[in-house]
């Protein structure tokens, strides 16, 4: 390869503006010492040019009309989807990501429809303050307000006695006998 | 050039986010560069046409995984070098090129099969050196055609033609060069005939 040689492909690359700065100086350093090149530099830009001007030449497209075909064809698609959420699904060709957002979902809601099956309303709503409390409570209020405090003077009451028993019914049958006769 | 300073970047995620007008822009803005690449490459403005609308439709159904890599053209210009290819090795083509040259004379299927040149700018150009210089690069190898034409046709940098092609920038340097040297080999052969 001589020394002209290895400068071709940079005469051509100069001429489409694609060679780099040093590159450039390096070829311009040669093109000033080397006539031939020089000439075959000149030949080629203006070859380019005429290339430039005859490929880019625009062809005619009726762009509307390809538009409109585009349309149909995405039409035929079935697509966007009304769904938002499903859109990520079209997206990865429905990734398991999506699916397991569609299970949970699914599965929040079934739970909630059990637990409103299973717990009144009433059990919920009247301590939050959102729903009328029953007739009954309603007409002795106080009552179901200390209904805790009732319930453990009640069990105080009745402490002696409910465990007296509680140990009589614990004791051998041998000493219930002794103490009879 | 950062991909997300690109207008069509913008456009191809506002797609992505739902934006149908985008595509639209989209493909106002680029249907004739497409086409115009198409026709060069497979000789033929219908078949063209037609592979330029399948190209946009799989540029809708992949948006979603777009990611912005590179600048929107680059990215375009890959799949429409990859539906050429396509068409070019499929026998449907061979077939269809045959025929509309009665397979007898292949520059004369060529001429007949590119669209006229309707550039006011060329205009000053002999109109016999314009009709050899279409069937020159008509004839070129594939990579050497592909890489000109998005350099020359399209406007593309090398670096750009070198993603768009899977290859690297010197690779492309030299398909450029050679293609050049070989235009011009066939040019002067022609003017010499004439």
């Amino acid at each position: 390869m001589t020394r002209c040689d290895r400068h071709q492909e940079n005469i051509t690359a100069l001429a489409d503006g694609a060679l780099g700065i040093l590159a450039t100086l390096r070829l311009h350093l040669h093109l000033a010492s080397c006539r031939v090149c020089a000439a075959v530099a000149d030949a080629r830009r203006s070859a380019v040019a005429v290339q430039r001007n005859v490929l880019s030449a625009p062809v005619e497209v009726d762009c509307e009309r390809m538009l409109a075909e585009a349309r149909r064809a995405i039409a035929a698609l079935g697509e966007p989807t009304p769904f938002p959420f499903l859109r990520a699904a079209d997206r990865r060709g429905a990734t398991p990501w999506n699916w397991a957002v569609l299970a949970g979902v699914g599965g929040a809601a079934a739970t909630a429809g059990l637990f409103a099956w299973l717990v009144s309303p009433s059990t919920v709503l009247v301590p939050l303050g959102l729903g009328a409390p029953p007739a009954v409570v309603a007409s002795k209020p106080e009552l179901f307000r200390d209904y805790e405090i009732i319930r453990e003077l009640d069990a105080l009451e009745h402490f002696d006695s409910v465990n007296r028993v509680r140990l009589e019914d614990s004791r051998p049958a041998a000493t219930k006998q002794r103490r009879r006769t | 050039m950062e991909p997300l300073s690109d207008p069509d970047v913008q456009l191809m995620l506002a797609l992505q986010q739902g934006d149908l007008s985008a595509f639209d822009q989209l493909f106002r803005k680029h249907i004739s560069g497409v086409v115009r690449f198409a026709t060069r490459f497979v000789r033929s403005q219908a078949r063209a046409e037609e592979l330029a609308q399948d190209v946009f439709l799989r540029l809708f159904k992949t948006r979603a995984t777009y990611t912005p890599k590179a600048r929107f053209k680059t990215w375009l210009f890959r799949m429409v070098h990859n539906a050429c290819l396509s068409e070019l090795r499929s026998g449907d083509h061979r077939r269809r090129t045959d025929l509309a040259g009665g397979g007898a004379d292949p520059a004369a299927a060529i001429e007949a099969a590119l669209p006229p040149v309707a550039s006011a700018e060329s205009a000053w150009l002999d109109s016999e050196a314009i009709e050899h210089l279409r069937l020159a690069v008509a004839s070129l190898p594939e990579q050497q055609r592909a890489a000109l034409l998005l350099a020359r046709s399209e406007g593309l940098s090398y670096e750009e033609v070198a993603t768009t092609l899977g290859c690297s920038v010197s690779a492309v340097k030299s398909l450029i060069h050679r293609a050049t040297v070989t235009l011009g080999v066939r040019l002067s052969d022609a003017r010499g005939e004439s």
